[in-house]
């Protein structure tokens, strides 16, 4: 039984869907200003089928397929050749098993430990969760799990029935056993901070298992989680790629020698060069079959460590590297001049950009007034922001725009403020708010502008945002401040330092759980110090709920406030991501969604070399 | 001559007792802390007790006279650097490991920059006000002027762009493929090297065209000795004394080139360890390698100095 219906708001998705087809059809209307793409995702369509001799996927099982691609990979909810973001074409050249995957990354793991380690792409290579997420829905798809149930009602237990028989790695310490359902309640326990003696202060994940009391072994193959109080979002927060089932034994040694990562994953790591790469072979005993979609279909993963961004770009043009991830607008014009069949995939990012105000210091009490807030949301320049990341993005509010739970995207982009042709009406009613605050024009405000980076993306942002105020708020003074590494950012940022800031939040796969984090009073991101406490009930509500419908139902109020009232945290957009990968690369089944850029590629286990 | 190599070693001890203080207090006070970057990503409660809890793993949350001590200590007595707060590797082993291919690109580099910028400054000197004279002069400017990285970047991305080629970014180690080996690090070096090349060419024309207008030179054409004896035994060799000195001022610069070309090139050095270190805020990984090079340019430039008699045996230590 599923504990989340997350299928069951299709009106939800479909006006998502509804909206970002008309987007990429170029229609004009209120609709299609949700979705800045200018027509330009058929275009994407054309580039992703290119000369990779690729045919359109089309959802369910692959038709049509060449000779030798898994038979039975089940296609991710995003999959529509009508859909102009999200579209993935498919390539079915006949599959050539074997050879080397190369691909190439900033750095080596720096820190082994799961729980401590950014991300965790890279672990989740070696290991597995226990669920993956569905790129488009984020709904669950069980992974090591078989099979679960919810027997209480509250959702204050979980029973989790775990794949018998799966094998570890042949490596020392874990030497080939089976991983059983106590390794499961071990490490549930471990990730939720639940086992004596284990300090969690850096445990970066804890607060995703909020109200778990315990788990159990009940047998080799079940597990039981038991609740003190409900989190409808727990689930969820396995299918977290750094969520990584993993064995004591390698606790037990601290996670300290990299070469001893034994897991249970698609690829064992065989050679590790701190600072040059990782090279990892495929498993032949891993528990999931060729067919199912699952071993990889490569024989070697070579990750070499390249730390250069353009360097990066120029070993994807030269055929070095088979993929280059999270494509910037500028090495998109780069890589299509240069390699003409390279096979693109865009899919919405798990990461949502934002503008926040400090309201906790004297000096500026600007910063205190609501009407200020709402003053700074009305006169945001949205597209012009996001379009330095990518030429299509989504409106959003405080649920990020890519959960089912948060409010459509359509719906946002009607708001005043957030609408394009009414923009002019939303900067007259920002003028007259802070004339009614005694910041007549933005007279006395100031403040600078924090960024995390003196180039790229968000120094773009930083400037263009700079620009439309200097125009349509002339006496507010905008001091942007960049740092040549995020260091001092994040410095200021913890330390509530900081006036005004810009960056990007990477989302956790649960709505309530990443709304907690950064709206909450108590929630761990809270910098801005917000609180309201019908926020917090809204929030705990949506937490403890257990359906979809619940879930929404308890939210849409306060994403309606924020949207019409403002918060010092503004929410800007969700990303749209492009990744690229050389024509004879086919595979990436189940993808394209909001987590699949941190999940599905990061394993690289869905791949194989075509013809 | 002994004496005097005894007083400069000596005189290495207090220098390096300050570089040391000063590479703790330059960490301390530059913006940005590893705590925020490990809990940047934390869900939930970020407490002080968390914060606290983390700095007394990391042993960072002692005063800074007692983490100075200790770590001059541990450097002296026990050749200690400490740890990777963020890996927990010891940071001897990993600036051992990453040394080897910055020494060999810093190596070849100083032969390609050392051979090329000598021969062409005499070549420059001797064809005074010729076409070629003007031709590498212009040239030596215009490299000069160009920041190794800008080349550095230049050759890795536009062949890239352009013909679909360009230098592999896949490291190979000299014990797994030497030529292939050699293949990865001849462009880091040569780029290097250009501008120790450009450099050391202008001012070996210079000193050139002093000397050769010396009576001694004057002296040993007269004798009836060949050209080539007289520019390479009697010119050259004098000549040399300054292009030595700015020899051990360049490779400062040679280190810091290594830095964004190690990064460029895709080469796992030191320079690349440095700056992986900055921007994590790994601090013990900063001081190690902080320390181990300012050591080394001392002794090279101590033993620049003494290279000085060599070339000149006019000069006596005493």
């Amino acid at each position: 039984m599923a504990a989340r219906a997350f299928g069951t708001l299709n009106h939800q998705r479909l006006g998502r869907r509804a909206v970002l087809r008309r987007g990429a059809l170029g229609l004009a209307g209120l609709a299609g200003a949700a979705l800045v793409g200018c027509g330009d995702s058929e275009e994407a369509g054309d580039a992703s089928g290119g000369g990779a001799a690729s045919t359109p996927g089309s959802g369910g099982a692959a038709a049509a397929a060449g000779a030798g691609i898994p038979a039975n990979i089940v296609r991710g909810g995003g999959w529509s050749e009508s859909l102009g973001v999200g579209y993935v074409s498919i390539n079915n050249r006949e599959v050539v098993m074997g050879g080397d995957l190369n691909t190439s990354s900033t750095a080596t793991i720096v820190t082994q430990d799961p729980e401590r380690h950014f991300g965790g792409a890279d672990l989740a290579a070696t290991n597995d969760r226990l669920f993956l997420a569905d790129g488009w829905s984020a709904e669950l798809i069980p992974d090591m799990v078989e099979s679960w149930e919810v027997p209480d009602p509250q959702g204050l237990e979980y029973i989790l029935k775990i794949r018998p028989g799966i094998k570890t790695h042949p490596i020392p310490p874990l030497n080939g056993r089976i991983f059983t359902a106590h390794d499961v309640a071990w490490c549930i326990n471990r990730k939720a901070g639940k086992l004596e003696g284990v300090d969690t202060s850096a445990f970066l994940r804890v607060g995703q298992y909020v109200g778990m009391n315990r788990a159990e072994a009940i047998d080799d193959v079940t597990v039981r989680i038991v609740m003190d109080s409900p989190n409808g979002g727990i689930l969820n927060s396995f299918t977290h790629p750094g969520a990584i089932m993993y064995a004591q034994e390698l606790a037990d040694e601290e996670f300290k020698d990299p070469t001893r990562l034994a897991g249970t994953g698609a690829w064992i790591q065989t050679e590790f060069v701190e600072g040059t790469r990782q090279v990892m072979e495929a498993f032949p005993d891993y528990y999931r079959s060729w067919d199912e979609g699952g071993r990889p279909g490569f024989d070697r993963w070579v990750r070499s460590v390249v730390a250069d961004r353009a360097s990066m770009v120029a070993g994807f043009l030269t055929g070095e590297f088979d993929s280059f991830n999270h494509v910037a607008p500028h090495e998109k014009q780069q890589i299509e001049s240069a390699v003409s069949d390279a096979w693109w995939v865009t899919a919405i990012d798990n990461g949502w950009n934002y503008f926040g105000m400090n309201p906790n210091l004297p000096e500026m009490p600007w910063f205190k007034d609501q009407r200020v807030w709402r003053a700074m949301q009305l006169s945001l320049d949205y597209p012009a922001m996001a379009r330095t990341n990518h030429d299509q993005f989504l409106y959003t509010g405080p649920v990020p725009a890519m959960f089912p739970e948060a409010k459509p995207t359509s719906e946002v982009a009607q708001l005043l403020g957030y609408n394009e042709e009414t923009k002019e009406e939303a900067v007259q009613e920002a003028l007259r708010l802070l004339d009614a605050a005694g910041y007549r024009n933005g007279a006395g405000i100031r403040f600078k502008y924090d960024i995390p980076a003196a180039s790229g993306p968000y120094f773009d942002m930083a400037i263009r945002a700079q620009d439309f105020w200097k125009r349509n708020i002339p006496e507010m003074q905008v001091e942007l401040q960049p740092h040549a590494t995020s260091a001092p950012f994040v410095e200021r940022q913890v330390g509530r330092t900081y006036e005004g800031r810009t960056w990007q939040y990477a989302s956790v796969p649960d709505a309530a759980l990443e709304v907690r984090t950064y709206f909450h009073s108590e929630g761990g991101r809270n910098y801005e110090g917000y609180s309201d406490p019908a926020a917090d009930i809204a929030i705990d509500k949506m937490i403890q709920a257990q359906t979809l419908e619940e879930r929404a139902d308890a939210i849409r109020p306060f994403e309606d406030k924020v949207l019409n009232e403002g918060t010092p945290l503004l929410p800007l957009f969700v990303r749209m991501t492009d990744w690229v990968y050389q024509s004879t690369i086919g595979g990436f089944d189940m993808v394209s969604g909001s987590f699949s850029g941190t999940s599905y590629p990061g394993t690289q286990r869905w791949f194989w070399r075509t013809k | 001559m002994g004496r005097y190599i005894l007083r400069r070693a000596a005189g290495l001890v207090p220098t390096t007792l300050m570089l040391l203080l000063l590479v703790v207090i330059l960490i301390e006070i530059i913006p940005g802390d590893i705590i925020d970057l490990m809990l940047q990503e934390k869900y939930g409660a970020q407490s002080e007790e968390v914060r606290a809890s983390l700095e007394a793993e990391l042993g960072i949350d002692k005063p800074l006279v007692v983490r100075y001590l200790e770590y001059v200590g541990g450097v002296v007595f026990r050749g200690d650097l400490g740890d990777s707060l963020w890996s927990g590797s010891s940071v001897r082993d990993l600036i051992v490991a990453r040394s080897i291919v910055t020494i060999e690109i810093g190596v070849l580099s100083l032969l390609i920059g050392i051979v090329a910028g000598i021969s062409l400054g005499i070549v420059s000197a001797l064809k005074q006000d010729t076409f070629t004279d003007y031709a590498l002069r212009s040239a030596a400017i215009f490299l000069v002027s160009l920041p190794s990285f800008v080349m550095a970047t230049a050759v890795v991305v536009f062949p890239a762009i352009w013909w679909q080629t360009g230098p592999s970014l896949r490291y190979v180690s000299f014990t797994d493929d030497p030529v292939a080996h050699l293949k990865i690090i001849i462009f880091p070096a040569i780029i290097l090297a250009i501008f120790l090349a450009a450099t050391l060419m202008r001012i070996m024309r210079t000193t050139m065209l002093e000397v050769l207008r010396q009576d001694y030179v004057r002296t040993a054409r007269s004798k009836g000795l060949p050209s080539q004896v007289v520019v390479m035994r009697h010119a050259a060799r004098n000549a040399l004394i300054p292009v030595v000195t700015l020899i051990g001022l360049q490779i400062t610069f040679l280190i810091s080139g290594s830095v964004v070309t190690e990064a460029v090139f895709a080469i796992p050095g030191v320079g690349r360890l440095l700056l992986d270190a900055i921007t994590t805020r790994d601090y013990p990984i900063v001081q190690g390698v902080v320390v181990v090079v300012g050591l080394g340019v001392m002794v090279i430039n101590l033993t620049i100095d003494l290279s000085y008699a060599w070339l000149d045996p006019r000069i006596r230590y005493s």
